[in-house]
């Protein structure tokens, strides 16, 4: 397994944020509650969960792109010893695509179909970077979507004129554009065959060693989180369920809600067997159960469970997981949580 | 299982839509070879999984099976009958058979309809059952073998008021009131979230059981695959290159398009990272196709010879087939 | 998409919805000011313009008194009672007229959306050239060389104002034909009668609903044009009729602005009210028109006392 450097540097530490969507009249919708994670250099995280968990409010969080009603109200995100939340939109809109740069799941939405893909790179270069020597930036277009496999002949071609999988490169050629040094990938292989997939994964792999980048990776598929990422974020209806590096996560998960997960998704390992479903749907934001938010699904829940949501224990050294159950193995308290990244090696 | 009549078999099925390259001087006929030469049988009782990227022709041989696009060549034959060229009250009784279940719970209801209406639509359709009490008791009885229960709970209810889960539940009950043999499934959990998945596809598993229908499972996902099905088909560029029981496609898998496809598919157990074959480029344009073996130009193991003979369907083990020279 | 189902499905949710529009709201009123005087129209005008009266050369062109609250026409007549019955011919026309646009219109888009092929050029071609074909002139001509009923100018203005609807539900039951529902029902086997009834006409109603609206508009509009220039049922006193009446019969010098400016008003207000009315039912029934808003920097992050503590 791939080890991540002893002293590499975390750039990106978020600590209990928390995001509502205010909704007219009604109480605001807790979309997160308290999330924390430490992203190192190189380091691939992978944020797991179903529809409605969150994952996409972290990101747009992260971001400051929320929708109009749509409010932080706690926490930090210190990107290299920065707190975002400080900053000022304009400087925000600096780190937006130079620091931290997304790369989003449907490719043909995300490019605009009436420009070349090579004008769409270098407009990305020109306006962040302020560079105005069109050789240089042209120099820089085909660098880029070398970098990413795709020919330099092919700059000059339309969106719709690319496949699938190649409009996924060049989206990530342009979130390359100003060397960032985290990339969120919001579920960047979905609409993708297994083939293509693979390629895509490939390429992330390559790129994250050969450009030192640190990934968000933002996924509901458990195959391709056990494939890429070095630690996971399980993610419940806005809260950590459980939050580890990726062979604790699949071999020794706490959190039930981590364990049926696994329990649900098919393996090609292990065919034949009987597939578990987890009974019911996930919550919606705006009827949230009282308690632990995965209770009502449980098959662990007890009476505790559906009154007192429960903090996030450490399990071990680097493992984290909020559930009752988990509690008395705790030898960490709460209150001076020790994520993974503080250690030597992951 | 053999000796049974099939309840459905194709017979070199073909399916080439025109593609218009007119330029000003010559006019070329130029064909999207989307389904080209198919045959395999479906027995009662079966799940047949056809495997395949998108392009592959997969989505297209459904189409075509359900009769809402006419085969260019071959034969489709419906309990012994060749159903192929039905037209009129015969192909809506037909029809009648032969059920989908499609990918997106959230398009394929119409916004605008009761959860009751839609599932008696069918019924509606083929004039089943005029008396209005005996059409709600079978749309009750379709939407609990579905588990959407009770039903009076949803009968009143629209689409947009369920989950995603509970919408495939609305379309598959929607194609069990008919009662039919078999069930089209294409993509039925593509969509849908992962602790969902596993309820949708147990649930089809069990109308096999209970009811003895047989499913024809279009996927993408060997994974989902593994779980349920009897057989599997892998189809590469409108053709089928290797069909056999589920072990031993994936035990032994023959043909190098499905072996590359077993090795992609993400595990997830972080300990068996494995060697992966990844194959480069995409799924050549189904209008030219490549000479000889369709698959050689991405091939890992082509040889020479591939370029020029198209390889023949042979069975290599018994009842495991694949049409590669190199096996 | 599922908030906008919520409206288009239950009419409480459609007026949740559309009670948020205030231009919809001013028009719903507007309409239903226009809509009231013309229904009650014999119990509010203070008198009957069919009524002979005996004129004297006073009441002519007199200026607005107690008697006579917006003062008299040509003819000695009270010019509120006029209007108030003028605004009775003016929504006649503008309902069935348009009632009858949007009914081809409709037929011709969904006809040509759905089957597509050939009836769909041929019809498409048509409306291409009923719409490049200059309404009005040819509405002159045609009523010009029948007689200038009521009817016929309903049917006139009813048979050229269809272009714009049929082209646009013909795009609306394009999109929904592509709908994987559309395939559903083929696959259950339903055929194409079943599948206009059940699942195009539904989805493309409420566009027609905003349509048939905006079309009444035009409509009054076209209706006061024609009584305008003269080519009204001379039995039939509409807005348009009035101003007619007023322009050549000598109110300008009579300086008799109240005789023009009633009607006009009246035409502004019916076509402002379906205007603003339709695009209250626009907001709410098409949802293309939803525009998302991203919440400006600063104000997204609202930590409170939290940081500190």
């Amino acid at each position: 397994m791939r080890t991540i450097k002893r002293d590499a540097p975390i750039l990106l530490e978020v600590n209990n944020l928390s995001t509502d969507f205010l909704v007219a009249g009604q109480e605001p919708a807790h979309a997160l509650v308290d999330i924390n994670f430490r992203l190192r250099e190189g380091e691939v995280l992978g944020i797991v969960g179903e529809s409605g968990c969150g994952k996409t409010t972290l990101m747009l969080s992260l971001m400051r792109l929320l929708p109009a009603n749509g409010r932080i109200t706690s926490g930090q995100i210190n990107f290299m010893n920065n707190d975002l939340l400080d900053l000022s939109e304009r400087e925000m809109g600096d780190v937006r695509w130079k620091n931290i740069a997304m790369i989003f799941q449907g490719a043909m939405n995300a490019l605009n179909p009436v420009h070349t893909v090579g004008r769409q790179i270098a407009e990305a270069i020109i306006q962040h970077n302020y560079i105005t020597d069109k050789k240089a930036v042209t120099d820089r277009v085909v660098e880029l979507l070398e970098l990413v496999g795709i020919g330099a002949e092919r700059k000059d071609q339309y969106p719709h004129q690319y496949s699938g999988g190649m409009r996924q490169r060049a989206m990530i050629a342009m979130a390359l554009a100003c060397n960032p040094q985290v990339v969120i990938a919001d579920e960047p292989t979905t609409a993708l065959d297994v083939m293509i997939q693979a390629q895509i994964l490939e390429l992330l792999g390559t790129l994250r060693d050969k450009l030192g980048l640190s990934i968000l990776f933002v996924t509901h598929d458990l195959g391709v989180v056990a494939e890429m990422c070095d630690t996971v974020l399980v993610m419940y209806g806005g809260v950590t369920a459980e939050y580890a590096n990726v062979d604790t996560i699949f071999n020794a998960p706490q959190h039930p809600y981590t364990q049926e997960l696994l329990r649900a998704f098919p393996d090609l390992t292990k065919p034949m067997e009987k597939l578990i479903s987890i009974p019911g749907y996930p919550p919606r934001l705006n009827a949230l159960p009282a308690g632990c938010r995965f209770a009502p699904r449980c098959p662990h829940a007890f009476g505790r469970c559906h009154v007192e949501a429960p903090p996030l224990h450490g399990v071990q050294d680097r493992h984290f997981a909020s559930c009752h159950l988990v509690e008395p193995e705790s030898n960490i308290s709460p209150e001076t949580p020790e994520f993974p990244g503080k250690s030597n090696e992951l | 299982m053999s000796e049974q009549q099939p309840i459905i078999e194709l017979k070199n099925l073909r399916k080439l839509f025109p593609v218009n390259k007119t330029s000003l001087w010559e006019q070329e006929e130029k064909f999207v070879h989307a389904v080209d030469d198919v045959s395999f049988v479906l027995h009662p009782g079966e799940v047949l999984a056809l495997v395949g990227e998108s392009g592959c022709g997969k989505s297209t041989l459904a189409l075509t099976l359900m009769n809402l696009e006419t085969p260019t060549e071959g034969q489709i034959f419906f309990e012994g009958r060749d159903v192929t060229h039905l037209s009129g009250k015969p192909l809506q009784e037909m029809r009648r058979h032969i059920q989908m279940v499609f990918q997106d719970p959230y398009e394929s209801l119409n916004p605008t309809m009761t959860i009751g209406d839609i599932v008696a639509e069918p019924l509606v359709v083929h004039r089943l059952e005029p008396n209005k009490q005996a059409r709600q008791d079978r749309v009750v009885r379709a939407l609990e073998d579905a588990g959407l229960k009770p039903a009076s709970n949803f009968m009143h209810r629209y689409p947009h008021e369920l989950s995603g889960g509970q919408r495939q539940r609305v379309v598959i009950a929607g194609a069990l009131v008919l009662e039919p043999k078999v069930l089209l499934a294409d993509e039925p959990v593509s969509m849908l979230d992962v602790s969902i998945r596993a309820e949708i596809l147990n649930l089809l598993a069990s109308l096999r059981e209970t009811r003895g229908i047989s499913v024809l499972f279009i996927t993408h996902d060997l994974g989902t695959v593994a779980y349920f099905a009897d057989r599997i088909a892998v189809m590469y560029l409108g053709r089928i290159v290797e069909m056999g029981g589920t072990l031993s496609v994936l035990e032994r898998p023959l043909h190098p398009y499905t072996k590359a496809l077993l090795s992609v598919m993400p595990v997830p157990n972080p300990r068996l990272r494995r060697e992966r074959i990844i194959l480069q480029g995409e799924t050549p344009n189904p209008i030219d196709l490549p000479s000889g073996c369709r698959f050689h130009p991405r091939c890992p193991i082509a040889q020479p010879h591939c370029q020029q003979t198209d390889p023949a369907w042979r069975e290599i083990e018994p009842a495991h087939w694949a049409a590669c020279l190199e096996v | 998409m599922s908030d906008t189902a919520v409206s288009t499905t239950s009419i409480r949710g459609f007026w949740r919805s559309f009670r948020r529009s205030r231009m919809g709201l001013i028009g719903l009123f507007m309409f239903l000011v226009v809509v009231l005087m013309a229904v009650f129209a014999p119990a509010i005008a203070p008198y009957d313009p069919k009524e002979v009266v005996r004129v004297t050369i006073d009441d002519i062109y007199a200026a607005p008194s107690a008697e006579h609250w917006l003062g008299t026409d040509d003819a000695g007549r009270d010019v509120l009672s006029n209007f108030i019955y003028g605004s009775r011919v003016s929504l006649i026309v503008g309902f069935f007229a348009s009632f009858i646009s949007i009914f081809i219109g409709s037929f011709v888009g969904i006809v040509a959306g759905f089957y597509g092929g050939r009836a769909e050029n041929i019809l498409m071609r048509f409306t291409d050239i009923m719409l490049v074909i200059p309404d009005l002139p040819l509405a002159v001509v045609i009523v010009a060389l029948t007689k200038p009923s009521l009817w016929n100018i309903i049917f006139v203005i009813g048979a050229l104002g269809w272009t714009g609807s049929a082209r646009l539900v013909r795009s609306q039951t394009l999109a929904v034909k592509q709908r994987k529902f559309v395939l559903r029902a083929r696959s259950i086997g339903a055929g194409n009668m079943h599948i206009i009834r059940y699942h195009i006409l539904p989805m493309v109603l409420p566009l027609i609903v905003v349509n048939t609206v905006l079309v009444i508009s035009l409509a009054i509009l076209n209706e006061s044009t024609l009584s305008f220039l003269g080519l009204s049922d001379p039995t039939a006193l509409s807005w348009g009729q009035m101003l007619n009446f007023a322009f050549t019969r000598g109110a300008m010098s009579a300086r008799a602005w109240w005789a023009l400016v009633m009607p006009g008003l009246g035409i502004v207000w019916a076509v402002l009210a379906c205007t603003l009315l339709g695009q209250g039912l626009e907001q709410v029934l098409n949802p293309r028109l939803e525009t998302h808003h991203l919440a400006v920097g600063v104000q997204m992050v609202d930590r409170g006392a939290e940081v500190q503590a």
